[in-house]
């Protein structure tokens, strides 16, 4: 025994010292040729951006291949977004909640040899294909046609008809600010409105803040498109949310008129809570009524949408 | 064995050069480096110290000598951040009272962070005479320009916070700790236990050091020392407790008290409290080869697999001759106190990162808490090295010259990647995991803390109409509120700007990329109604934070 450690203690003593020669030009060679090899040329990322700047829409989405070399971003017009920085997380069913109905996708690809690849995992039908110097922007869209929705919560959340905090009879109403959300006190936390939340886990997905407070009822009330028959509706908690110690639950109810069509608790847990329910015909309202005993760090988000 | 007689007029002269070259190095660039998050607290705090001198000050001209210390003025001016021990915030607000408030040559950041740069030196000269007294003077000279070679160790040097002075109170605690078992001079005993007070005042990481030492030692009496004695009496037992133990009871806990005035009253509540704060620390979300690592168990190769990444190669590869040197040292020992001495080393240099590959234990803030054994493992391993390096040579007279030369060699090679991180430490990754790019794409935790503004600031003042308002994350680990503040004291940020919180009322926004934190890149978007930056940071095209400007 002995023996092998003085073997090993001086094999690994030359070993040692030949590695740390041999690292010398190693780092050299890599700090100075290699280790910013992956970065996006500035034609590739001149040519990107004339792509999204002449062709994207209202309601499409981005998903760069390349996620951490975004200096595309700094030539692209305004309203020219969302950019989706998780293409390698992303699967098919995400689609339902980034993009709109018949939003298309952008995807800048180093690779062009991974098109089919790509159409095929996330079932998508290719629209175009833009030759860029080195890469290629594939323009795609849903490969069936995406449910039709009549009202997108995250999308219309400034149009919902009102926004009221109740605590037993009193009434406190949420005003709209310019921006399309409902501030309803002084607090910069206190209001309804746009937002992201990963209720997946993976993608950060647009949903609405609502963050209750304690005690109260917080109500948002949506006019029913003429024909709206199904609900979906999912919550999740942010990240501060189900980490704090405060487990709170948040307590959530959905009115279709006075008619009760949803109630569930969503606990306080890292996981989303995901649900569906009918809306009786000719129903004119949906009202969504948040509650929680304790509301601290209540980072309460949903989405979801009315369908026919 | 006396250990002062290796310390000669030259190696004074040399550990004062290799000091304070350190100390410029670190003190000089801090305008480079933006007010990390804990910084804007620990600056805070040596405001509220600060308030303190000035209110003992007053009260000692009225020859009220009791007054600063009632349980009424420490409680006002202890009670900001009294989660933290008070040592470092002492020395950062002594230092913001002379620089800041008599001299009036420093703003409150520079007056902290030049207690930064003196702890930095401070290291600088302790691992000069680690090298010096254990090992050799190549190695002395060597392993201080080494160790601040490191991107991260050179980041971390910078900051107003804990992390680099536990550092160096850990290493030395240790390293004392070997002088005293292996002289046995009570001085010594007494010494390091005054300084392990220090330590204690510092952060609470050196609490483990007894408890390690003295499980170690109980081992050696057990199997050894009794042993050799052929005494098996519990007043052998007792005698035979180094000193040094006795003393960490004796001194350093009343000293430790002592220094921290808030403890004075009520102290069993606060205490409990400081416990608590600590054993039940929140996470701090990391990603980790794509893996969101937000509540535990975390995975036991964590820390581990960062120190290998994000160590640069000629570091990294001293790391792993040290430990096998203290392994060699602990098999070979001569005598069981040098195997003792040995094992120590062995503790020092691998029980931090042990402790926090522990799944149990959060990981909140990356390698800044396991960092604090590297003095050790790389001085031991730059010995090692050297030594071999002089085997490969066959004529003595070019022995030194050769690894002389290979020293300076690797010193060029690490000037690239330490210039393109100087700005931005803790994103480093070493070739092995493809740098910068290859961190990126294998969804390393890329960034923390949100202070890496610099670059941008300098957009944003250039741009920005009076009185602008900017959105700097401060929910999302970005920017505190009271750095960005530090930031306009200090000129960093034009004086006349406003940091939010809240999106909504931003003209201009700052993005920090984190994974778990992309959202925020297009809620600005949404918000501004645009996803073009004005100005972003990258190093090697990666990004790492970016400055919008409001369209709509």
């Amino acid at each position: 025994m002995t023996d092998f450690f003085a073997k090993f203690y001086h094999f690994s003593g030359r070993a040692l010292a030949v590695l740390f020669i041999a690292s010398i030009p190693l780092s050299l060679f890599f700090w100075h040729f290699v280790s910013d090899s992956g970065e996006l040329d500035p034609a590739t990322e001149e040519g990107f951006a004339k792509v999204l700047n002449e062709n994207f829409k209202e309601g499409d989405i981005i998903f760069p291949e390349n996620d951490w070399d975004l200096d595309f971003t700094k030539k692209l017009n305004n309203k020219i977004f969302p950019v989706y920085l998780s293409l390698k997380e992303l699967k098919s069913e995400d689609f339902e909640y980034l993009k709109e109905d018949d939003g298309r996708v952008f995807f800048l690809l180093n690779d062009p040899g991974r098109v089919e690849t790509l159409l095929k995992k996330l079932k998508l039908r290719e629209i175009r294909r833009f030759d860029v110097p080195k890469g290629l922007v594939l323009l795609a869209e849903d490969a069936v046609a995406a449910t039709h929705k009549l009202l997108v919560f995250s999308r219309d959340i400034d149009k919902a008809r009102e926004v009221y905090f109740t605590k037993k009879d009193e009434k406190r109403y949420c005003r709209l600010n310019s921006g399309g959300d409902w501030i309803c006190a002084k607090n910069n936390w206190n209001y309804v409105g746009r937002f992201t939340a990963k209720f997946n886990g993976r993608i950060p997905e647009r949903a609405v803040w609502a963050h209750p407070l304690s005690k109260e009822n917080l109500n948002i009330v949506f006019d029913l498109p003429q024909g709206s028959r199904h609900l979906v509706f999912n919550s999740v908690l942010r990240e501060a949310g189900w980490m704090s110690p405060n487990k709170a639950p948040v307590h959530v109810t959905v009115f279709a008129d006075e008619t009760k069509i949803l109630e569930y608790k969503n606990e306080s847990v890292r996981n989303s809570f995901r649900h569906k329910a009918e809306i009786p015909q000719g129903a004119k309202t949906l009202r969504i009524v948040i509650t929680t005993n304790d509301d601290r760090q209540r980072h309460f988000t949903f989405n979801g949408y009315v369908a026919p | 064995m006396n250990f002062i007689n290796k310390i000669g007029k030259l190696d004074i002269i040399l550990a004062s050069i290799v000091s304070v070259f350190v100390f410029l190095m670190i003190f000089c660039t801090r305008d480079a480096i933006g007010f990390v998050r804990d910084e804007g607290f620990y600056m805070k705090a040596a405001n509220e110290m600060a308030d303190w001198y000035e209110s003992i000050e007053r009260s000692f001209a009225e020859g009220e000598f009791a007054k600063p210390f009632s349980q009424k003025q420490t409680d006002r001016y202890f009670r900001f951040n009294h989660e933290h021990p008070p040592f470092m915030k002492e020395l950062f607000g002594l230092s913001n009272y002379i620089f800041h408030r008599k001299l009036k040559i420093l703003e409150t950041g520079s007056s902290a962070r030049l207690v930064a740069a003196l702890f930095a030196a401070l290291t600088a000269l302790m691992i000069y005479l680690f090298g010096q007294i254990f090992f050799n003077r190549i190695t002395a000279v060597t392993a201080p320009l080494l160790f601040f070679m490191m991107p991260h160790l050179f980041f971390h040097s910078h900051l107003a916070c804990f992390d680099v002075p536990i550092l160096f109170f850990w290493s030395a605690t240790f390293i004392l700790y070997i002088f005293c078992i292996k002289t046995g001079k009570l001085s010594l005993h007494i010494v390091t236990a005054v300084f392990f007070a220090l330590a204690m005042a510092t952060k609470h990481n050196v609490l483990f050091i007894p408890i390690i030492l003295f499980a170690s030692w109980l081992c050696f009496y057990f199997f050894s020392y009794r042993k050799e004695s052929r005494s098996f009496s519990i007043k052998h037992f007792l005698t035979s407790v180094p000193k040094v133990f006795y003393f960490m009871v004796l001194i350093s806990i009343p000293l430790y008290f002592l220094l921290w005035p808030w403890m004075w009253h009520d102290t069993v509540n606060r205490v409990g409290d400081y416990m608590i704060f600590h054993t039940k620390h929140v996470n701090y979300t990391n990603y980790y080869f794509g893996q969101e690592l937000a509540t535990g168990p975390f995975p036991f190769s964590f820390p581990w697999a960062m120190t290998f990444f994000t160590t640069p190669l000629p570091q990294l590869i001293c790391f792993f001759a040290g430990v096998i040197w203290f392994c060699s040292e602990f098999k070979n020992a001569a005598s069981a106190k040098d195997r003792e001495a040995s094992l120590a080393m062995i503790s020092g240099s691998l029980f931090p990162i042990f402790l926090i590959a522990l799944p149990s234990v959060p990981i909140f803030g990356g390698i800044k808490h396991w960092f604090t054994g590297y003095p050790l493992m790389l001085t031991a391993g730059v010995f090692f090295v050297c030594e071999n390096l002089k085997k490969l040579v066959k004529t003595d007279r070019y022995k030194d010259v050769f690894v002389a030369l290979v020293f300076f060699a690797a010193a060029v090679s690490l000037v690239q990647p330490n210039v393109k991180f100087a700005k931005r430490g803790p994103a480093f990754y070493n070739l092995l995991i493809g740098g910068a790019e290859g961190a990126a794409e294998l969804r390393m935790q890329r960034n923390f803390w949100g202070y890496d503004m610099i670059d941008l600031a300098e957009t944003l003042n250039k741009n920005a109409p009076s009185h602008s308002k900017v959105y700097i994350m401060g929910a999302y680990e970005g920017v505190n509120l009271n750095s960005f503040n530090f930031m306009r004291e200090e000129g960093l940020v034009r004086k006349d700007l406003i940091g939010v919180n809240n999106l909504h009322d931003a003209d201009f926004a700052f993005f920090f990329f984190e994974k778990q934190n992309e959202n925020v890149f297009n809620e600005i978007a949404f918000e501004f109604g645009t996803a073009a930056p004005i100005a972003i940071t990258s190093v090697d095209s990666v990004l790492y934070s970016a400055l919008f400007r409001r369209t709509k």
